[in-house]
Order: C-alpha cells, then structure tokens, then sequence
C-alpha cells in the first residue's frame, strides 16, 4: 500500500476563499506539513508555490484548491452548485489543533448535538440516535450515510423552533464531508453544509465549512455566524481528544450503533490507505 | 427592546454584554456583525456608527459604547435593581476596586484575547510575548482569587459578584488556547477553577461557543433515566 | 506505587471537576454530589475526550462530547444515543486509587491505595504552579541563603527534604511549612503548601507572596521568568 504521504498528495485541499479582498499577495500557508505560498497577481491570477516547486491550483464552490500531485484525483463534485437560487456562503477558516480526520469524523456525528451544540442543534432529553443507513457508494469512492434523523430545536438560522431533522452525509475525500439536511423553510430541497480541511499536518488543520443554503432572508453575517458558532463549539471537543490523530485499530475506540458512520469512514481511510493523520500503530498512553 | 448591540457570536467581549443582559433578564436587539472572514467591523458603514472599529457596540439613542467595561456600568446602572453589580455610591473604595479589576480585564483583552485570535484565525503577533503576557495576568488573577479565599470571598471583589467578574471572566474561562498544550494554562489554576463554577453557576449564565455549560444544573429537569444513576 | 498530592480537599467541591497529573499522566478528579471522590485516566472510552471537561450527574461523571455516563467503579451506566440500552459491562475505565488525608488529595497509579507519608494536622494555605521542574525548586529551595535575597525577606530554611515532600522553615516569622511536590509534564510543577499551625487570613496572604517570590527566583533559574 502507498505510504499516508503519497497518497494524500494525491488529493485538493482548500487553501483559500475566491473572492477573499483582504488575502495578502503573497499568502503564506502549508498544506501537509510543506510551508507554500499562495500568490494573487495584479491581474488576479493565482499560483501556488512550494519552494522551487509550483503546485497545481484550481477553484471550486467559492475556494482556491491545491495539490502537490502534477496528476491528481480529480476534485469531487457537488452538483447543487448549479442551483441558482441557492445562497453560496463561504464562512472563513478556523485552525484547529487536532487530525484533520478527527475535525471531518465529528463533523459525520450526530449524537453529541444535545451536548455540545446545545439548544441548537440538539437539546436533552431528545438524544436517541434512530437506526440510518451507511454504505460505500463504490463507482463514486465515497462514504454515504442516509436517514439519519435527529430532533433539533434551531435547526438552521432560519428555524424558528425545534423540528425533526433528517440528514444525508458524504464523504468524497478523505478531507471533506458534505451534508444534505432538511431546510427550515421548504420541504422540496435540502441544505448543504460542507466541512473542507486543510491538513497543516497531521496533528493541526484549517476548516474552512461552506454552504448552499435556500434562506432569503437571514443576512450574511448571520449564516456565517451560526455556522462559525456551532464550529467553535466543536474545536473545543476536537482539541481535547486523545489521541490527537484518528486511531485506526478498532480496539482503541468503542463505538456504537450511533457511530456507524465513522466506523465507516475509518474503514474507507484504511482501505484505500488514506492515514495521513490517522494512527495506525495503538500509541503508547502518552501524558499529554 | 432595551438597546442595540452589534455583536460576534466568538467574540469574548461581546460575550460579556449578552452574559449580563442575560442574567439582568433584559430583551435588547442583536445585529451580527462579520468580524471574520469579512471584517466587515472595520467597514465604513460600521465605522461611520462606532469610529473605534472594534466589537462589541452599544447603542440607545444617542449614545454609542464601543468600550464593554462603560457598556456593563451602564447596564448596572440603569437595570439592576438588586444595586449588587456595581456598589453604591456610599463605597468609593469598593467602587475604586471594581474599577481596578474592570481595568484589568482590558489587559486580558490584550494578552489572552490576541492569543486566541492568533489561534483561531492566525493573526499576526509575537506569539511568545503574548503567552507570556497571558500567563502573568492569569497569575495575578490566581494569586487574587487565593487571596480573596482566605477570607471565604468567591469573588473578585468580594462574597458576591459584580460587573468586574463578569469583564474577567469570558478570556479567562477561553485561556485554553494559550500555550502550546491546550487547557494546560486553563487547568492550572486552582483559584480560577473555583470562581469559574461559580460564574458558571449563577441565575442567568448562558455560555458561549468555547466554554462549556455545566449541564448538572439541569439535571431537575432532565429525563428520569439520566438522574437515577446507580450508585457504583 | 508511591502516591502524589494533586490539591486540597477544600479546592475540589461536590460535583467538581479537576484535571492534574501523576506520574506524568493526564488524570481526571471529580466527586459526586454526595462527595465522593474518584481518579481516573483522563479520556473517554468512546471516542477519546478528556473527561475533565465532563460534567457530574449525581453519582456519575458525563463525557461532554456524547454525554456517556460513568459511575464510581468507572462503568458505563448510560448512553444518551441509547437511552434503552444496557451499557457493556466491559466499557471501563482505568481507575487510580485516590485518598484524602487532613485536607491533601492523593492519587497513586493502580488500585491499592496508599497512604500518604507527611504529618498529621497541617493546614493547607496554597497550591501553586511553577514552570520549573520540582528538581530545580528543591534545588532553589535547598540554595536559598540569607545572601542571595535581600535584608529583609524571609529566609527559607529546610528542615528536612524527601523525595516529594519538604519541610521548610521561616524563622523570622515563626512559620513551619510543609511543601509537597507534583511534576507536570512540559518542565512545570505544582507545589501544595501547608502551615503547621493554624494561620489569620493575613498570614496566608504573607505566605502566598512569599511563595510568588519564591516562584520568581525559581523560574529564573530555568530562565522561565514570567
Ligand atoms: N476596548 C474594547 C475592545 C474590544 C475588542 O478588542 N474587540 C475585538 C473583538 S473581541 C475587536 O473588535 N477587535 C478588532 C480590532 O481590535 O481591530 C472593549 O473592551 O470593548
Ligand atoms: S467521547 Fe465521551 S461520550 Fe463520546
Ligand atoms: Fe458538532
């Protein structure tokens, strides 16, 4: 099997927001552990740079996306994005000390709402996880997880009370993870919030989340807001779980029924040897 | 609606004015403002309402508060009937003391407030100084608190609380993102633990994305199953 | 196993939580609401979440991530996801062996309780962190001259010195104090200080700035002055 670095070059990451006026020329990141620059020249064109190396570079739902490979995966695909009168809303970045693969499991979680997004997207006692479906969709190479439904009493900035929310989710990448969810407003269409992660390194990363939202009347600064809210909540998890990196070995975690989702996408990532950030060897207990 | 405030849900200073009005019981209306990614505090349309360009604003009427320590003296003032908040004019020196510490959380601002920003956002500081600079304020507040205990006094100023806890209390109960280990400052101060769960305790707390609420409070009204614990 | 002082009794109320770390490991403290105190590794089962940012439930720690519940003897008793479920007997954690004595919390690794070796009927006055490893405070501590501090601060003199455990006196102001110490990872520690007598909140409050002072030339030694 390919080693977690080679594979991982294979994929896009997100390493900035399109239309962002406040980026500097020149944009200092990394991706992978690798220190890059991301340049924006007068006449708006961008390169990416890693040392004497230049990365290949392209947009996609309101990001800047690199990969280190010449020839990479192609980048997954998302066709809501044709949708017009969806709200685009891309909600900034947020640098989290953990695995990249911990900050896209949690986001596959549904059983920590009442806990940890309380009052919003889940409140006690309304905890029970319902049976859902998971499967691995194996023409597209993604993890699906469906009928996932679960009682939430602000479901969206739009919500104006609690209503039984039913959930898709996708994984195309190792990095990234799509949900579908009911929209407050409509009952034909469902709302996308998606999870793109930047792996600084195997134990830090940058969430960038993005949505496609049927809302016409919250502002910007509130979507951007709700979805920043509900992420702080988050890092605040994804910062204290030992260990930093996504164990692998099925024995150092318990799951659940409820966890059937990342047991899943654990199992994809060790599949197809997609372990950059993942532990693989059962660490010694360190103090830390 | 009492007043207008022009708020970030992450922001700690923000944070103390909803807090106050919560526990106050007071209704007032909230404009989000996208300090991140747009910035949009620093917009012309913001700076023509506040030309500090910082978050949190307050404003009724004519007045506009871009200062949090004058936006928690006015709340007191003008909807605490309790008169706990902010001590009566009959005490300059317990005023003079809830002046001192009102000071102090600026510095928290400055030290634990940049630290976290940088973390969140990777702001440009020297980090170094800034820990550094977290850590000695987070010593002070420790070494008072101690203090404060040997007299039994939970609070920073005294047996109850006042505008001052609530200035100190949002970045210090965030410190977690100082220093290179997370909750490594936040879990070494025994003093601060303590007022913490007292904070947390009292009528009206509502927490904000990065502090925990203490869900044990509710427990009276949680399912039965979750109560009836057996004892191990 | 020896055992470590993590804090007074006084500075852990019922339905409390604390983190601290013994022999280099990161432990959860907390107690119940009735009181009980318990030690444990400080990491959820489930999906790794360090329990001490979890929450008591009368007679059980919650993990604040799904809100898992753990009772005394470190079972699972309750799964919020699966309110109906009977948890696994075997979803266990690691317990450590916890005590209180006069008003000190110790902790050892392992089941067997051990009992603490310091005197009887000290009071305590302040745990304090220093960002020196506790080899360079008692080696601070043992230094200490009348020479190198000035006229008229105290003079530290040990009166006797185990491995975590030193007995110092302050003639000047009549004070015998007994310092327990507890390392923490990263080159820090945690000294919890107490009186041999009973001491006015005034001379808590002398003490507790000594031990400021104290901090300040330690840590200059390691060149970590703050
Ligand atoms: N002195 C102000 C400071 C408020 C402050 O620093 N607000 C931050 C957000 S938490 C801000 O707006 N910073 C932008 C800036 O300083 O440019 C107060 O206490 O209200
Ligand atoms: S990690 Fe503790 S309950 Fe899930
Ligand atoms: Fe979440």
């Amino acid at each position: 099997m390919m080693n977690p670095v080679e594979r991982a070059k294979q994929d896009w990451y997100p390493i900035g927001i399109v239309s962002d006026p406040r980026r500097p020329k020149r944009y200092a990141t990394r991706v992978l552990g690798k220190d890059i620059v991301l340049e924006t020249k007068e006449e708006g064109s961008l390169s990416v740079s890693c040392g004497d190396e230049s990365w290949e570079i392209t947009e996609a739902y309101d990001h800047i996306w690199t990969s280190p490979s010449q020839n990479p995966k192609p980048l997954f695909s998302i066709p809501e994005e044709n949708e017009r009168d969806r709200r685009f809303v891309p909600c900034g970045v947020v640098h989290v000390r953990c695995s990249p693969l911990r900050a896209v499991e949690n986001f596959l979680d549904i059983a920590h709402f009442p806990f940890v997004h309380t009052d919003v997207l889940g409140s006690e006692p309304h905890t029970e996880v319902a049976p859902y479906k998971v499967n691995i969709d194996e023409t597209k190479d993604e993890v699906i997880a469906t009928k996932v439904k679960f009682f939430q009493p602000q479901a969206a900035k739009s919500a104006n009370e609690g209503i039984v929310t039913e959930y898709i989710y996708r994984v195309p990448a190792p990095m990234t993870a799509i949900l579908y969810k009911t929209c407050p407003n409509r009952d034909d269409v469902l709302d996308i919030i998606s999870l793109f992660v930047q792996p600084i390194d195997e134990d830090n990363c940058a969430v960038w989340p993005w949505m496609a939202l049927y809302d016409d009347e919250s502002s910007m600064a509130d979507m951007v807001e709700f979805q920043q809210l509900i992420f702080l909540q988050d890092r605040n998890i994804l910062e204290n779980q030992i260990p930093k990196r996504l164990p692998i070995d099925p024995k150092m975690e318990i799951p659940t029924r409820a966890d059937l989702t990342s047991v899943a996408y654990r199992r994809w990532l060790k599949k197809s040897g997609a372990l950059y950030g993942a532990l693989i060897q059962p660490a010694e207990q360190s103090a830390e | 609606m009492e007043f207008t405030l022009y708020d970030y849900a992450l922001s700690g200073n923000c944070y103390k004015v909803r807090l106050f009005a919560s526990i106050l019981g007071v209704n007032y209306e909230k404009i989000s403002v996208e300090f991140h990614p747009a910035a949009e505090h620093k917009s012309e349309t913001m700076l023509q309402i506040s030309p500090a360009g910082t978050l949190p604003i307050l404003t009724v009427g004519e007045m506009v508060l871009s200062e949090t320590q004058a936006m928690l003296f006015w709340m007191a003032k003008t909807y605490d009937r309790s008169g706990a908040w902010w001590p009566n004019n009959y005490d300059p020196m317990a005023q003079a003391m809830v002046l001192q510490w009102l000071g102090f959380s600026g510095d928290l601002t400055a030290t634990i407030g940049q630290a976290r920003l940088n973390s969140l956002f990777q702001t440009p500081i020297d980090r170094a100084k800034v820990v550094k600079c977290s850590v000695t304020a987070l010593r002070r507040l420790e070494a008072h608190l101690t203090e404060q205990s040997f007299e039994q006094k939970k609070f920073i100023t005294g047996v109850f609380p006042t505008i001052a806890d609530l200035a100190c209390f949002p970045y210090v109960a965030l410190s977690g993102d100082v220093g290179t280990d997370p909750g490594l400052e936040h879990d070494s101060y025994p003093a601060i633990r303590n007022w913490i769960y007292e904070i947390k305790s009292l009528p009206g707390f509502i927490p904000m994305p990065g502090i925990f609420e203490m869900h044990q409070l509710k427990d009276h009204e949680a399912d039965p199953t979750i109560r009836q614990v057996p004892e191990g | 196993m020896a055992c470590t002082g993590v804090g007074f009794s006084k500075n852990l109320s019922n339905a409390r939580v604390m983190r601290a770390f013994v022999n280099g490991k990161d432990v959860v403290i907390w107690r119940s609401r009735s009181g009980k105190l318990s030690a444990w590794e400080n990491r959820c089962p489930h999906r790794g979440m360090r329990l001490s940012y979890g929450f008591v439930r009368g007679e059980a720690l919650a993990c604040m991530y799904h809100g898992w519940h753990y009772g005394v003897d470190g079972k699972c008793k309750y799964i919020p996801a699966h309110p109906n479920l009977e948890p696994p007997k075997t979803i266990q954690i690691q317990r450590y062996s916890s005590c209180e004595k006069d008003g000190v919390i110790w902790v050892s690794e392992g089941i067997e309780a051990n009992t603490p070796e310091i005197p009887a009927g000290l009071f305590p006055i302040r745990s304090m962190e220093l960002h020196c490893s506790a080899d360079v405070l008692k080696n601070t501590l043992c230094g200490l001259t009348s020479a190198s501090l000035e006229n008229d601060q105290p003079v530290f003199h040990v009166t006797d010195e185990q491995e975590d455990v030193m007995y110092i006196d302050i003639p000047k102001r009549k004070f015998a104090l007994c310092f327990i110490l507890q390392n923490f990872p990263h080159s820090r520690c945690f000294i919890h200080v107490l009186s041999e007598r009973e001491c006015a909140p005034r001379d808590k409050k002398w003490i507790s700035r000594v031990l400021e002072r104290l901090r300040r030339i330690a840590e200059n030694r390691t060149g970590e002055a703050t």
